[in-house]
């Protein structure tokens, strides 16, 4: 696609690397977000998510490479003032200051941000029923992610990044929760969230990246995945012969016993003949198919 | 540009507001205590008094003098020792840095603010006994200078900065509840004792210019006769300030550095 014609990118990496001592805890990242999305970044515990999203916010240094965010490159001291004005975060732990009240926490952030919106603030509030005189150290974790969400989506930001947003949360709060940022997306802003739960992510997500042990292993749009990707589930008399299917458009694969699983990216009619001439005695291909390839890498 | 201006005088008042939020339990604490120790010695000041076993007996103004390289200098000393501690160090390890320093501010500026603040709560707090002292001396019948008392008070806090900046330096790399405390604490107590130590290692040399204590209290600048301060110790503040200077200086560049 002509650079002319290519989406806005809100997130833009070149080989963003962060080394700690021997261990690259992001190598290489090349990431692109663009303009509008909700986009989801998935991968297990200590895959460089949060690594990631700090390297994004000026919280830790990037050891090699570059980043921009909302254009403004992130190893620029006065451009993340920039960044940071059009930015709402929520951390993993939804942390905040235990000496302050819920109101003295939103008048103490509420005049850093210009396009600060008083009536969401309110509407917030009220539907999260969030006391404004309670100490935010006694409130529930859910109560806290209540009250960081109301920072983070009151400020009119161009850009909301969550980490880990629904961690600890009840079905009801999550439902809340995604109601919340499905609501900000369509207000313009953009989303990148990361996440474990594949369930927020076929909910909401049209865009998903997948990391693992620092890398960036897959990044695709949900509609292209939707399209494009099936898994297929052999099942074998004997123990699943993983390692004969080597056939192109299997994009990976897992062994449990006598079943064979694999995500495919095509040429299905051939994957499938294939596990046949290897004895699967059964061969089923499932429809919901979009995030099969997201919980595998996993 | 007047909406860049207002927001930036809006940015400012919020990282006030914040570090005082923090910081004012704290203070008032502090400030509890030196009223409490200014006005209670000089309520109590025949019974102090009549514990120096002197011929002829120790004055009113040598009593305030004691006072001051005494209770009044270990409450202001601990007090802003406790002043310095927390910062982002101590906030990265209750989890709330990640919040902060995502809000549209530099490091340098939550440095400067929790300088600034620090030494203005510094200030008040050597001013105390400016106001108790004579006061609490009216109220038992005796009189002691206003003046006397500030130039006492100017000396502690002038003088005496540098256990802010070195509590200040301790907490940007230390966030534990203990360890910044810890650190703070035993460096100003070898600030306090190093003169005793260095003197019995090598009894020759003077090492009087190492003894926080008598510089503080203006030890060596006091009239022993009236209990008064006879000058300033001026080269001794400049170095102090200086070195308050460079601990301040390299604990920012400390915070810049560091990842959260």
């Amino acid at each position: 696609m002509p650079a002319s014609k290519r989406p806005e990118l809100v997130i833009e990496t070149h080989g963003l690397s962060k080394k700690y001592r021997d261990t690259f805890a992001v190598r290489d990242l090349d990431l692109t977000v663009p303009a509008g999305s909700i986009s989801a970044f998935l991968g297990p515990n200590g895959s460089g998510k949060t690594t990631t999203i700090r390297m994004l916010l000026g919280l830790a240094h990037p050891t090699a490479g570059s980043g921009c965010v909302l254009g403004q490159a992130i190893s620029d001291d006065a451009a993340c003032i920039q960044i940071r004005q059009r930015i709402g975060y929520v951390s993993e732990d939804k942390r905040l200051y235990g000496y302050m009240t819920v109101k003295q926490a939103l008048d103490f952030v509420r005049p850093l941000y210009p396009n600060w919106n008083r009536d969401r603030e309110r509407a917030l509030q009220e539907r999260f029923d969030l006391p404004p005189g309670r100490k935010c150290k006694k409130l529930s974790k859910g109560m806290r992610t209540k009250l960081a969400l109301v920072l983070a989506l009151a400020r009119g930001a161009d850009l909301l990044i969550f980490d880990e947003p629904g961690e600890g949360r009840d079905p009801a709060g999550t439902e809340q929760l995604l109601e919340a940022i499905v609501e900000a997306a369509s207000d313009g802003a953009t989303v990148f969230f990361s996440t474990h739960q594949i369930s927020e992510v076929e909910r909401i997500a049209d865009h998903v990246f997948i990391m693992n042990h620092g890398r960036l292993v897959f990044q695709n749009a949900m509609e292209e995945i939707r399209k494009n990707y099936r898994r297929i589930h052999f099942s074998f008399m004997g123990s699943a012969p993983a390692n004969q299917m080597n056939i192109d458009g299997v994009e990976s694969l897992r062994a449990e016993g006598h079943v064979l699983s694999l995500v495919a990216n095509g040429n299905l009619e051939r994957i499938a003949q294939l596990g046949r001439a290897l004895g699967a005695i059964s061969v089923a291909t499932s429809n919901q198919s979009a995030c099969g390839k997201c919980s595998w890498e996993l | 540009m007047i909406r860049s201006k207002a927001l930036w005088r809006k940015t400012w008042l919020a990282l006030w507001r914040k570090t005082w939020l923090e910081s004012r339990t704290r203070f008032f604490g502090a400030l509890a205590m030196m009223m409490f120790v200014a006005g209670w010695d000089i309520l109590d000041s025949a019974h102090g008094m009549s514990r120096f076993d002197r011929t002829p007996p120790i004055t009113f103004t040598q009593y305030v003098a004691y006072l001051f390289q005494g209770n009044l200098q270990w409450v202001w000393v601990a007090s802003v020792l406790l002043l310095g501690l927390g910062g982002l160090a101590r906030e990265d390890r209750l989890g709330t840095a990640q919040f902060t320093l995502t809000l549209p501010f530099r490091r340098r500026q939550w440095m400067q603010v929790r300088a600034t603040l620090g030494l203005l709560q510094a200030a008040i707090l050597a001013l105390v006994p400016v106001l108790i002292v004579p006061l609490a001396a009216r109220v038992v019948g005796r009189s002691y200078p206003v003046w006397e008392a500030f130039k006492f008070s100017v000396l502690l806090f002038a003088a005496g900065i540098i256990f802010f900046f070195g509590a200040v330096f301790w907490s940007s790399f230390l966030g534990g509840e203990f360890s910044a405390i810890a650190a703070t604490g035993i460096s100003a107590l070898f600030a306090f004792t190093a003169q005793d130590y260095l003197y019995r290692g090598i009894p020759s040399f003077r090492f009087s210019y190492f003894n926080m204590n008598a510089f503080l209290g203006g030890y060596e600048l006091l009239d022993r006769a009236t209990g008064l301060l006879g000058g300033w110790p001026w080269a001794g503040i400049v170095k102090s300030l200086c070195a308050a200077g460079v601990l301040f200086w390299t604990s920012t560049a400390i915070v810049e550095r560091r990842d959260f």
